[in-house]
């Protein structure tokens, strides 16, 4: 599904030159679960957002399925975004303005094929889907932390994506909460979801099948964990 | 879509109340000042236009061009020039007069003082003023008719029709011979034959009685109206040209017919077209672009227009800055949410319509606010400007959509540039810290700032220099006393044989220090005629002021005699018997011998001192030459905005017109009293017109110290505005500063360290305003101070004054804030990250 050839990212300025990312080869397969770990510093958020296509490489291809994501405008980017990929955040960010289900519901409010009703639907399901339904009309600031990454968690999927990135979201959590949010994970993985998740957790790297080790940029290792 | 981005605007709104308010503040008060301004000019723009078929007249006004002195522009014309013009050039397809009188009207037993219009008796089918009643094309087919205002039927016969009812009309007798004891006390019954619907405030015509010159209560003489072609008279000449007419083609032709009127020995070898120079105003224009002397009605002016049009504009700029200073500052309060929304797939050019309808949506709730502003304080706003301005949304729907459209181009260019900033957060950077850096170009924040208290300090100087001149116009020396005068109209009325019996009953009153007759009184100078005057001998010829006084009238008013001596009646010198100058019968000497005063400008432009004046022969006018017998010190007759002109001082009895009382102050209603009881004894047909000299000085800066009031007024909201921009961005500030703040604590830093450190950051954009305002703020106030002869000089003082009291303002606007995050734990801010 995502394949990386001689990908690295490089951000400078006037003074410095930092290289963030380092000739990184990876390929993730369809409805595999990757944890990618390594010390702070070592380009984990890079290489999360330049898969995201939130950030874009310096040099290198990137190929999610059959495109290649290289020289696309953020418009067709936004696009490729919000129909395959959804996002999980170490610190929630969730809308304080917005209630649960209107978070939820952000994520459907670009895709202007979804009718109202759909949305709704939709919206629903998610909720039930992470149980966090009786919570609808709450705000985010009414929420247990683990409460809020289940929200996000939901609005993750509410679009049905076939990718999710999650960067260290169980980094705000207590244990109980984290092991929660890994089930649900697994949960999504074993539905067919794609996972790539950033931690700093090595019983959280357990669930996935590989885990990825970065250092200063580059990929030292790769260990498999489980069979896909 | 519509209802998310509205709900999130409207939960945006109610959560940050503090910056909500301060938008919406200051938008509501700039778009409330830019609505009054616009009612103003619009006001002001409407003059005339609403007169039926006014579309191609003209007022054909006249500028006396004479040797030695400045152009002399008049809001008249002489009178015989409209029938010449319709005899003579085929593009005037109609003319009519209109002549002010002053005319006691008698209704039974009372008496009313009135200007009443003597117009041509075609006057209402060129000029189509609305009539209640009658017909205007028969309303004067009878010559000893008059048509009455709405307002001034009601005062004469309350609610019965006025149709049909008598009024008798007494002249001022001012164009009688003064031996014609008939004329001057002839009364004249009128039949009103028509009522005028009362004339709106915004017209230059002052019409509430008029009756036709065909009538005999018309005191124009005939000799006037045909051979007076070098003086006016208060004649208000209107000339309707035929569609696709030039008025320059028509004022071309003038110039035969003017040669052919009055031969160079009438004017001491001139032309008539080289002494007079015409203008065609179009009627629509007379109210703003005639500064000429002597309109019906106080002009406006472009200059106002386009100066109060800029500032209604830079009010609104300065709101408008505020709002995009205010929301690209906060912007980082919605990176998170931004970014978020960029992540679950939203283009930039959602974002961008997104917070372009919140910007929208607030300029809309402040558009409201400000229309209920409009509507609670317009009543006041027309009381200080003394109109009737109205704002109705049904009648005035134009008006209001355009003002609604103005509001959205508005919003919508204060929005974009917010819009753009916060749609171009790039979402990695904030989602891992949820935090961003500073939003938007803080050179741009700054520059925003900068600007807008540029204007307000602008503004602050313009307001000062204004205020300033006023003040040292007031206090001017004007070479003569104007406390405690009384001045009487209409002395013409009196027969000769009683003037000096009047004036001997006057002056047996204790509390009437002294009176004098003349045909000019300070601030009044309408009847007091110019003649070039020159030493005899000498070819340097200029034109003076013939101003006609008694003897006493420079004692009454404090003149001060430089050389020689008064006029005085012991001296049988010293009166005129026939106009001085223009001696009758023609070529005879009867001025030689005959003694004036001069003024110290006179003897300057003669080229003598004052002492070295006394004696000299001036010659003048067709064959006059006259001793001067004395020299006065200058003195401020035209007022305080015009140069003291030379003026010759003549006792021409012949020719007084009014009458100066000086009385003692206390008991001043008894004495006035005294003064009415007196005139009625005397002349009891016609009612008395008196006012105070000082009322006339206080109405000379009227309009001035209203246009200082009102740039007070803007001032205030400019900095207003400009202070709550600086009061929310100072507080955004300080907040952003927390984490530095403590760090500084930490180490060392006192409160008044940290407190200079947030002032001294917000003090450069103020400084820096001062740097851009004062050069364009010195410009336009010298070219301002031009306009007027007696000015103030621009005081570095006004400048530096200005530019400190919006440095101090700003200061106090946010040390609050500096005080708040001085004073805060250090341990609080270290943990804000």
């Amino acid at each position: 599904m995502i394949t990386l050839k001689h990908l690295s990212k490089v951000y400078r300025t006037t003074e410095i030159e930092t290289v963030a990312l380092r000739d990184i080869n990876l390929e993730v397969a369809a409805g595999e679960f990757i944890a990618v770990m390594g010390p702070s510093g070592c380009g984990k958020s890079t290489f999360l957002n330049i898969v995201g296509m939130l950030d874009s490489p310096t040099v290198g291809e990137y190929w999610f399925g059959a495109q290649n994501i290289a020289g696309r405008t953020e418009t067709e980017l936004s696009g490729i975004r919000k129909n395959s990929i959804g996002f999980v955040f170490q610190s929630f960010n969730l809308i304080d303005e917005l209630t649960v289900t209107e978070n939820v519901e952000l994520a459907l409010l670009y895709h202007s094929d979804i009718s109202r009703t759909e949305r709704k639907d939709r919206v629903q399901t998610a909720l039930d889907r992470v149980k966090i339904g009786h919570r609808a009309r709450h705000m985010p600031q009414q929420l247990s932390g683990g409460q809020q990454q289940r929200v996000a968690i939901a609005r993750a999927v509410v679009s049905k994506p076939k990718l999710i990135l999650a960067d260290e979201p169980t980094g705000n959590l207590d244990s109980v909460n984290g092991e929660e949010v890994m089930q649900l994970l697994t949960e999504l993985n074993g539905a067919g979801t794609t996972v790539v998740m950033v931690t700093h957790s090595h019983a959280h790297a357990e669930y996935a099948h590989r885990i990825v080790n970065l250092l200063d940029g580059a990929v030292v290792t790769e260990n498999i964990r489980r069979i896909l | 879509m519509f209802n998310h981005y509205l709900i999130t605007a409207l939960r945006n709104f109610a959560r940050y109340k503090l910056y909500s308010f301060i938008n919406v503040a200051g938008l509501s008060v700039g778009l409330t000042c830019a609505i009054f301004i616009a009612l103003f000019l619009r006001d002001e723009l409407s003059y005339d236009k609403w007169i039926p078929g006014s579309a191609n007249l003209y007022r054909v006004e006249l500028t006396f061009q004479m040797p030695g002195r400045p152009a002399w522009p008049l809001a008249t014309a002489p009178f015989p020039l409209l029938q010449a013009m319709q005899n003579e050039i085929p593009e005037v397809k109609t003319t009519a007069h209109l002549v002010p009188e002053s005319k006691t009207v008698a209704v039974g037993n009372r008496q009313f003082a009135e200007t009443v219009a003597v117009v041509d008796p075609n006057f209402l089918q060129v000029i189509k003023l609305p009539l209640v009643s009658g017909d205007s094309a028969t309303v004067f087919a009878h010559p000893e008719s008059i048509v009455l205002s709405q307002s001034t039927a009601r005062k004469y016969f309350g609610n019965a029709d006025p149709l049909g009812k008598i009024v008798t009309v007494t002249g001022s007798g001012i164009m009688c011979d003064r031996s014609d004891t008939m004329c001057i006390a002839a009364a004249h019954p009128l039949t009103v034959t028509g009522v005028l619907r009362d004339l709106p405030p915004n017209t230059h015509l002052a019409a509430d009685l008029l009756l036709p010159n065909s009538s005999a209560a018309d005191e124009l003489a005939k000799g006037f109206r045909d051979k007076a072609w070098t003086s006016t008279n208060g004649s208000y000449d209107y000339v309707e040209l035929v569609p696709g007419a030039e008025p320059q083609a028509v004022l071309a032709k003038l110039t035969s017919i003017l040669d052919r009127t009055v031969g160079p020995d009438g004017l001491e070898g001139m032309r008539v077209s080289q002494l007079e120079k015409y203008h065609l105003t179009p009627f629509w224009d007379v109210h703003l672009t005639s500064d000429n002397l002597g309109g019906m009605t106080p002009p406006g002016s472009w200059t106002t227009v386009h100066g109060f049009a800029i500032i209604g504009l830079l009010i609104l700029v300065v709101a408008c800055f505020n709002f995009m200073n205010l929301a690209t500052a906060r912007a980082t309060l919605r990176a998170r949410e931004i970014s978020l929304r960029k992540v679950v797939g939203a283009t930039r050019s959602q974002l961008i319509v997104q917070f372009l309808g919140e910007a929208l949506l607030m300029t809309l709730l402040s558009l409201a606010i400000a229309l209920a502003l409009v509507e609670i304080l317009l009543p006041i706003y027309d009381s200080f400007l003394n109109r009737s301005i109205t704002f109705n949304y049904l009648s005035d729907w134009s008006f209001l959509a355009a003002t609604v459209a103005c509001a959205i181009t508005a919003g919508a260019l204060s929005g974009v540039y917010p819009a753009l900033v916060l749609s171009g957060f790039r979402p990695a950077a904030v989602l891992k810290t949820s935090t961003a850096s500073q939003t938007g170009s803080g050179i741009l924040r700054s520059a925003l700032v900068v600007a807008q208290f540029s204007v307000s300090i602008g503004l602050g100087i313009a307001a000062i220099v204004v205020f300033s001149q006023i003040r040292f116009a007031r206090n001017m020396d004007l070479g003569f006393k104007r406390d405690g005068v009384v001045i009487l109209r209409g002395i013409t009325a009196l027969l000769p044989s009683a003037s000096e019996g009047f004036a001997q009953a006057l002056r047996s009153n204790p509390k009437i220090a002294d009176v004098a007759f003349s045909n000019g009184v300070p601030f009044d100078l309408f009847n007091v005629s110019n003649t070039p005057v020159q030493i005899q001998g000498k070819t340097q010829a200029f034109s003076a002021h013939i101003v006609d006084i008694s003897p006493d009238f420079p004692s009454l008013y404090g003149m001060r005699l430089l050389a020689g001596r008064m006029l005085s009646r012991k001296h049988g010198q010293d009166t005129f018997e026939f106009y001085p100058f223009y001696s009758l019968p023609p070529d005879s000497d009867v001025d030689i011998g005959r003694n004036v005063l001069i003024n110290e400008a006179a003897a300057h432009r003669f080229g003598y001192t004052a002492e070295e004046a006394v004696g000299k022969t001036i010659a003048g006018g067709r064959n006059g030459r006259v001793t001067i017998a004395g020299v006065l010190g200058n003195s401020m007759l035209d007022g305080v905005k015009e140069s003291i002109l030379p003026a010759v001082y003549v006792d021409f009895p012949e020719r007084y017109t009014l009458l100066s009382i000086r009385i003692h102050s206390g008991e001043v209603a008894k004495t006035l009293a005294y003064i009415d009881k007196t005139w009625h004894s005397f002349v009891p047909s016609s009612a008395i017109q008196r006012y105070l000299l000082n009322d006339t000085f206080d109405g000379l800066f009227k309009a001035d110290e209203k246009q200082g009031v009102l740039f007070g007024l803007f001032v205030g909201i400019a900095i207003s505005i400009s202070c709550l921009g600086l009061f929310g961005v100072a507080a955004f500030t300080a907040e952003r500063r927390t984490k530095e703040i403590g760090i500084r604590k930490v180490f060392g830093a006192r409160t008044r360290d940290v407190v200079r450190l947030l002032l001294w950051q917000f003090s450069i954009p103020v400084l820096i305003a001062n740097a851009v305002a004062w050069p364009i703020a010195y410009y336009y106030l010298h070219r301002w101070l031009e306009g007027y002869a007696y000015r103030i000089s621009l005081n570095p003082l006004y400048f530096i004054g200005a530019g400190a009291a919006a440095l101090v303002i700003a200061w106090v606007t946010i040390v609050s804030h500096a005080l708040r995050v001085a004073q805060s734990n250090p341990i609080r801010a270290l943990r804000y990250e």
